[in-house]
């Protein structure tokens, strides 16, 4: 098969020592800068774009998707060490990943994440290599419509989050969707609730709103924690391993999750934070140990670690194939690449062959080499759980807001810190879910926009969401996903009550 | 007594020398001697975020001064993003003076003001020099009934509804705007029902899907897509022909007997009241610039068109523009008095 | 007090202020007027409407009294180092663009650290604040190329 072939080139592309030397440096680099709250592949990339004028096209393509997929990795290093994630992929790595590592399971949590990150991602870059093509073609057929479905089955992962108090659940989704509505208003050029403060035309950053009500919120807590004793440093670790047991019930979320973070990344503005959110509830709501889910559950890591990882792998498709940047990333590693003089798109196969399967290959080279940097990598990080906790949180606290400001350069933003670490502090404490709220703020302003795209395409008529068999399909996803989580329960019921009877 | 008579002495010539001292450095900041300016680090802003069209040229900007060596001092490049370059322009405020900021802006400086998200206009500036300009241009999906921009402007006439145009950036700015130009001096009247569908960057995926009629975008966005033959590009934005292969093909709209043009210019601009010494130097360089292989070799490699004009001809262009501009928004109800 | 009532509370009236706000955001001047309101508006309702559940909820169920069997002195003192956190951040971005990043930082954590860690040891205190400022900024600005406000004057 001539792709085949194509791959090999590729491969000795990627092989050459030098390049195998620059996509380590990127990887770790890569990895270093995703674990930095508020710092993720962007950052690396753009860091990286002035050595590029140096390194020649080759050599700097594939740094960069070192550094891409080591950022991939890193992120849920700080998600499972101390509940900040290090960009938005990595949020649903703090679901489970830091339950773990305060059960005392943070080496397994560290293990797991960087194994299923790389299963998650060959199986991707294989897949990538036979699909890439029709992927695309298929993903163009998202129109405003699809979009919306998807966002909307993206955000009935809430019915399961608010399980126990739906009241909650709701209030925490809909203030979510209402801070995601703070900035100028893409299809009117309206300004809402900017309350004159520029910073805030461009909205409120949701890695902000999650560092804020996961870092400072944590921190928050931490003070009564230590008081009474139960915050407790680890002093004893374990090998970065995991047990056949973890495998066991993570294998089949990590092969479930990967293709579906590979079509989402594929979507032009769905990314890994979508990949690893939706990948998350649904594991939760196929597993048996579906209720373990959020205190530790292994599954619950390995899961959305796979998917953002292969999720990583498929943003780069319309990126390669059509010259259209499927995320806040590929959109940087495109200025790049326009600096180094290619054009991404349908052409760039053409005329740099070599450029674009080295890029392919490296991939796979890239995953590998990450996987086995990280293992001892996390031995060395998770002694970050020795530090004693009353210094740890101040430097949490430090880590936080410059990360924040790495973000967007704006002090506004230090104050929205403030006022959403209160918030999620007060949360926790009236037992209100934040992840409903996450969700929201993450794919709020997308499905509005996406909603009223749709309806001025279509002229006011409704009609148009369920047109198309992509959106039909979604709509019924999004109402199982709903009433799933309650039927499960009354089945639960029902067999409880069965087996008492007996 | 005698203590205390010292000790004020002491007091005093200290606050003196320290208001001396910080205005030596605040004068070093504004006045370090013609003839060895520049000293310092020069500070490069891209209003935007990393790898987007600002951060790019000024990248560009610094890297072809560095190679040629018209710049000795180094020119790191921060990004000061937000407020479609709204936030920048505020921090250029605070930096009235300053001799060692520059800055890149292109038309959304204009609108920002324009439609009220800043009270700062480009006269709150020092403008230097214009150096690049892209086109707007219209494409539509490469089997689409339309074959030529009249085309779509006889189809809006009819009903302006009938054709949904879509872009990358909100609404009244630059990808609405260019193209509401171009429908007005084609006569199209009631600019205001022509629906203009807001995408968040995915306009390209969007108009390949066939879900919207026509994308306005920027020349260079798309170039790759028209190199393949996916998409079909109606016109663009131009005075003439530019570019070589594809692109050359591409009518402009003025060809196509619509009267008008649409430059998406960027250029480099200094705090207010930037020193005369400094605005001096740099327009000096930058001519200099413009002329040497290897900015011609950035903007081939870019596809950005030359459109250099200095300091005055950049700010009598400015004026004009920001009246063409006022026009458009007007018309649309989105200009705030 | 019930702090799940109060929660509902506060929902309820950061509802109603929404709403408020979003029906007094100007009309949008193309294609419908209303339209970068309606979701705004619906929002401002549904939170109005959920705070309102919440607090006849819990109300019902537990009273206005609070549930919480933490002492008062402690929750006071819980409260008082939030309190205190929060205005060393504010404290934090109000000096942050004017003494530059390191300066501000050490300040900002030598209030938290003493929050935490008492003033007793102001020693390991004062170390870990100027160590950790100084590496990240070092890390951050030199290594990884982001912007960190520099010392005015002396320009570090």
């Amino acid at each position: 098969m001539e792709i085949l072939s194509y791959l090999l080139n590729g491969f000795t592309v990627a092989l050459k020592p030098m390049n195998l030397m620059w996509v380590t440096i990127g990887g770790v680099l890569g990895t270093i800068v995703g674990m930095l709250p508020g710092l993720g592949p962007a950052t690396g990339v753009a860091v990286l774009l002035p050595l590029t004028f140096t390194m020649g096209p080759e050599a700097s393509l594939i740094t960069m998707a070192g550094i891409y997929y080591g950022a991939m990795f890193g992120g849920s290093r700080s998600s499972i060490l101390i509940n900040t994630p290090g960009d938005g992929a990595a949020i649903a790595a703090t679901f489970d990943g830091y339950p773990m590592a305060q059960n005392g399971r943070a080496e397994a949590a560290l293990a797991m994440s960087a194994i299923a990150s790389f299963i998650g991602g060959i199986l991707a870059a294989i897949v990538m290599v036979f699909v890439a093509q029709p992927v695309a073609k298929f993903a163009l057929k998202f129109g405003p419509a699809e979009y919306f479905m998807l966002m909307v089955f993206a955000l009935s992962a809430t019915a399961s989050m608010a399980k126990g108090n739906l009241t909650r659940g709701f209030i925490s989704m809909v203030l979510g969707l209402m801070i995601a509505t703070v900035g100028i208003d893409a299809q009117s050029g309206l300004e809402r609730f900017t309350f004159g403060i520029l910073e805030l035309q461009t909205g409120i950053d949701f890695l902000v709103v999650i560092i804020a009500v996961y870092a400072l919120g944590e921190v928050f807590k931490a003070f009564k924690m230590i008081k009474e004793g139960k915050k407790k440093m680890q002093t004893k670790f374990g090998k970065i391993w995991i047990t056949k047991e973890d495998w066991k019930r993570s294998k089949w979320p990590i092969l479930r999750s990967a293709p579906l973070g590979f079509f989402i990344g594929a979507l032009p503005g769905a990314g890994g934070t979508m990949a690893s959110l939706i990948a998350y509830n649904n594991e939760k709501q196929l597993s048996e140990h579906s209720d373990e889910f959020g205190k530790g559950a292994i599954e619950g890591l390995a899961a959305p670690e796979s998917a953002n990882n292969a999720a990583s792998v498929g943003a780069l498709i319309p990126m390669l194939t059509l010259g259209i940047p499927g995320s806040g990333t590929t959109a940087v590693m495109m200025g790049a690449l326009l600096m180094l003089g290619l054009q991404p798109g349908p052409m760039l196969f053409q005329q740099h062959p070599n450029l674009a399967w080295g890029l392919i290959a490296s991939m796979f080279i890239g995953n590998m080499i990450l996987a086995i940097v990280n293992i001892p990598l996390a031995g060395v990080l998770v002694r970050v759980l020795s530090i004693p906790p009353k210094i740890l949180y101040p430097i949490i606290l430090g880590l936080a807001f410059v990360g924040t400001y790495a973000i967007s350069n704006s002090i506004v933003d230090f104050y929205l810190l403030v006022i959403f670490g209160v918030m999620g502090y007060f949360m926790s404490k009236t037992k209100i879910p934040t992840a409903p709220l996450i969700l929201a703020v993450i794919v709020g302003n997308s499905m509005e926009q996406s909603f009223r795209q749709a309806l001025t395409i279509s002229n006011g008529s409704y009609g148009i969401f369920f047109k198309s068999t992509i959106s039909i399909i979604l709509f019924i996803l999004t109402i199982v996903s709903i009433m799933y989580p309650f039927v499960r329960d009354k089945i639960k019921k029902k067999k409880s009550v069965a087996g008492l009877n007996n | 007594m005698r203590i205390k008579k010292m000790v004020t002495v002491v007091v005093v010539v200290s606050l003196a020398l320290s208001l001396v001292l910080s205005g030596c450095t605040q004068k070093q900041a504004s006045s370090g001697g013609n003839a060895d300016y520049p000293k310092r680090p020069m500070e490069f802003i891209a209003p935007g975020g990393a790898g987007g069209g600002w951060d790019l040229t000024i990248r560009t900007v610094a890297k072809v001064l560095q190679d040629t060596k018209l710049v000795s001092v180094p020119m790191p490049v921060t990004n000061r993003p937000g407020g479609g370059g709204g936030v920048n322009l505020a921090y250029l405020q605070e930096k009235k003076g300053s001799d060692s900021i520059i800055s890149v802006y292109s038309p959304p400086l204009i609108l920002i003001n324009l439609n009220g998200s800043t009270d700062f206009s480009y006269k709150d500036t020092t403008p230097l020099a214009r150096l690049i300009a892209d086109y707007g241009v219209f494409v539509v999906a490469k089997d689409s009934k339309f074959q030529t921009i009249n085309d779509v402007m006889e189809a809006l006439k009819k009903d302006p509804k009938s054709v949904k145009i879509g872009g990358n950036s909100s609404a009244g700015s630059m990808d609405h705007i260019q193209f509401l130009m171009m429908a007005k001096a084609a006569g199209v009247k009631n600019l205001k029902e022509i629906d203009y569908v807001s995408f968040q960057e995915s306009g390209a995926s969007q108009i390949l899907g066939g879900h919207i009629d026509l994308f306005s975008t920027g020349l260079g966005e798309v170039q790759g897509l028209l190199e393949s033959g996916d998409l079909k590009a109606l016109a663009h934005t131009a005075e003439k022909r530019v570019g070589t292969g594809v692109v050359a093909e591409i009518p402009t709209v003025k060809e196509q007997g619509i009267d008008a043009t649409f430059v998406n210019w960027r250029g480099l601009f200094g705090p207010p009241e930037m020193p005369d010494y400094a605005v001096k130097y740099w327009t000096d360089v930058l001519a200099k610039m413009v002329e040497t292989e290897e900015w011609k070799e950035a903007r081939e490699r870019n596809n950005w068109d030359d459109a250099y004009l200095d300091a005055d001809e950049f700010k009598a262009f400015l004026d004009k523009t920001n009246e063409d501009y006022k026009g458009i928004l007007e018309e649309i109800g989105m200009l705030k008095k | 007090m019930n702090l799940s009532a109060l929660a509902g509370i506060f929902a309820f009236v950061i509802g109603a202020i929404y709403t408020i706000q979003a029906f007094m955001l100007p009309n949008a001047s193309i294609g419908n007027p209303m339209a970068p309101k309606v979701l705004p508006i619906g929002l401002g309702i549904l939170m109005t409407f959920f705070g309102l559940i919440l607090t006849f909820q819990e109300v019902r169920k537990n009273g206005l009294k609070s549930k919480d069997k933490t002492d008062q002195k402690e929750k006071d003192d819980n409260v008082k180092k939030i309190v205190f956190t929060c205005g060393a951040a504010i404290i934090y971005a109000l000096l942050f663009n004017r003494i530059g990043y390191i300066l501000s930082t050490i300040v900002f954590l030598e209030i938290v650290l003493t929050l935490f860690n008492g003033k007793k040891k102001w020693k390991t205190n004062t170390a870990v604040s100027i160590c950790f400022s100084v590496f990240i900024y070092i890390v951050f600005s030199k290594f990884l190329g982001v912007i960190l406000p520099k010392i005015p004057f002396i320009y570090i």
